[in-house]
């Protein structure tokens, strides 16, 4: 009866869910996942997830593998599978262990299908968004400005931030303004895969250049040859692997693992890391010539609580996203919501914000507003003078301003005629208001 | 985390990498079959033939049947792979002594006939090997039960 239960609830999200037992055969297997893979339960249960999924990621950087390696759940990675029309998907991924006491017995891995999750009905080029980054504040429009200029280049870039600022994010826009972007371009994530691996995932190897080596195999470094090639996590690459990445950037040469042929590829680099570099340079963990080398055009992402008039935006983008990918219609805030959201400090950032608003809307089954009793109260406990509050403020007046400008702008799609209309202001009024905000340069 | 780990290297044909996960798996329950089956396999491949031979040794004497019953399809066994390869190997290095037992040991996860037929080979070769001399009579009395029902 409870496992009845368990599979009605499982089978009522739209989130793809499938468990493994140790062996990584297949033990569960939800409605979503038959949807997005095309395989029906019955098939898969008790085959081996990989002669499923085949994906390169199941012999490269298995999600539940990196999971008993590093004992870190993993959130958001992105990866490709295969489904039963043979057909590859983009799906982003969360993966964690199943228990018994100590012993895992097994993993649970949830996915959503890239292409539905990221609603095609929200128009990524329109004024309001950059190449699919969403934010309008003074910092995040440098960066924009910043991309646009270095269309031409080829120069390596390190793009900095805390977790969930969107590096990757970043990485892809300068990926597509570049000329390069008919070219391949790969995603390495350098701390999920063992260090003995790393260097032949980047480089390749030869056959019998070690023991699981029993084939040529070419490394990204190769396969992204005119192309572009992103290296997430660079700071956690190790020492050695470091030397080689470092003269593939000052030579364009490297080797295959086991092989003396100098090879050449011509790749752009883009890199990040969001840990801090100046500690990585003291310790010795990251190497001071290969940072000078990567740097050439360096790019921080500022962390959300530094732009919070990005907030809304992201905000109205993400439940557009959720009442697209939940066939749920709501598509505004209940006032207040957006006080809350505004005076909360996103240690996760971006990310943290996405997942409140998911949160809260997973919770409201009724209406079509998002209500301020449904936000995580452990995060945002509401209160009853957050007005007063904001209006005490000299700051947070300033704030409020900027949320009043940006919601009407965003309501009229940075139309500025039309927003000045709705806020009762002549053109150069809001033109001005803009630009003393930092919403315009 | 050790065998579960070990098994997902195993799978993805990471055979140094599960070695390792397989070896703390089995230090911390050493009986557990699971493993050292998978676990000789892995020795094969990283050349660690005495290894390979006592834990081989040590499984069948226990109970043949945990390699024989293998199931190259439903349990994702490599040893076909393995078998083509080792054989081409073989070819190459004319009969090693190292190669004839490799390929007794991972034949006998497809075909115990075969299996038993490397190991004679191999006794030929170095017939004061008195581990192999065990292995082939356990073999051979398998073998002989097979013929008699």
């Amino acid at each position: 009866m409870k496992e009845l239960l368990r599979d009605k609830i499982l089978d009522s999200i739209p989130d793809g869910v499938f468990a493994i037992d140790k062996d990584f055969k297949i033990s569960f297997f939800n409605s979503a996942a038959e949807e997005i893979t095309g395989f029906k339960r019955k098939d898969v249960i008790g085959k081996y997830c990989k002669h499923i999924f085949r994906s390169e990621s199941c012999f490269s950087d298995c999600p539940i593998a990196t999971v008993l390696r590093t004992k870190e759940n993993i959130f958001d990675q992105e990866s490709r599978i295969c489904t039963a029309s043979d057909d590859m998907k983009s799906i982003r991924i969360n993966a964690s262990l199943i228990f018994d006491g100590n012993s895992p017995i097994g993993g649970i891995v949830t996915f959503r299908d890239l292409n539905k999750f990221n609603c095609p009905s929200i128009n990524y080029h329109s004024d309001s968004h950059f190449h699919g980054i969403i934010g309008h504040s003074k910092q995040m429009k440098d960066i924009y400005d910043l991309i646009t200029e270095i269309a031409e280049s080829n120069a390596p870039v390190l793009i900095t931030g805390e977790s969930g600022t969107g590096k990757e994010l970043i990485a892809n826009a300068i990926q597509k303004t570049s000329n390069r972007n008919k070219n391949p371009y790969i995603k390495i994530n350098c701390s999920v895969l063992p260090a003995n691996l790393l260097a032949s995932e980047l480089f390749g190897h030869v056959k019998g250049s070690f023991t699981d080596a029993v084939k040529d195999r070419p490394g990204r470094f190769e396969l992204a040859d005119k192309g572009t090639i992103f290296l997430d996590e660079v700071a956690e690459m190790p020492l050695q692997t470091q030397i080689h990445l470092l003269r593939i950037l000052q030579e364009g040469t490297f080797e295959r693992v086991g092989e003396s042929i100098t090879r050449s590829s011509d790749v752009r680099v883009i890199a990040a890391t969001n840990i801090d570099i100046d500690e990585a340079l003291e310790s010795g963990k990251f190497r001071e010539d290969l940072f000078y080398r990567l740097n050439v055009i360096p790019i921080e992402i500022p962390p959300l609580r530094q732009r919070k008039e990005d907030i809304i935006p992201l905000s109205n983008h993400f439940l557009k996203k959720f009442s697209n990918y939940y066939k749920k219609e709501i598509l505004e805030f209940e006032s207040g919501v957006f006080d809350l959201l505004l005076n909360y400090n996103y240690p996760g950032n971006i990310r943290e914000l996405e997942n409140i608003l998911e949160y809260a809307f997973v919770r409201t089954t009724q209406g079509k507003k998002i209500e301020v009793n449904k936000l995580p109260k452990n995060k945002m406990p509401p209160t009853n003078n957050m007005q007063d509050e904001l209006q005490n403020s000299k700051n947070n007046l300033e704030l409020k301003d900027k949320i009043e400008l940006v919601t009407s702008l965003e309501k009229n799609h940075w139309n500025k005629n039309k927003t000045a209309e709705e806020l009762q202001i002549s053109r150069t009024t809001l033109w001005r208001k803009m630009k003393l905000l930092g919403l315009i340069n | 985390m050790n065998e579960m780990l070990g098994n997902q290297y195993f799978l993805a044909r990471k055979y140094s990498l599960a070695n390792e996960e397989f070896e703390k798996a089995l230090t911390a329950n050493p009986d557990n079959f699971s493993v050292k089956k998978k676990l000789v396999v892995c020795y094969t491949q990283i050349g660690k033939m005495v290894k390979a031979k006592e834990l081989f040794f040590d499984i069948i004497r226990n109970n043949i049947n945990i390699i024989i019953d293998t199931d190259p399809l439903v349990d994702d066994c490599p040893c076909p792979d393995l078998i083509a390869r080792l054989e081409n190997d073989l070819h190459v290095n004319e009969g090693s002594y190292e190669y004839l037992v490799a390929l007794g040991i991972i034949w006998l996860y497809c075909d115990a006939g075969n299996s038993l037929q490397y190991f004679i080979e191999a006794r030929k070769l170095n017939p004061n090997d008195s581990l192999l001399e065990q292995i082939v009579n356990v073999l051979f009395l398998h073998q002989k039960s097979i013929n008699k029902n």
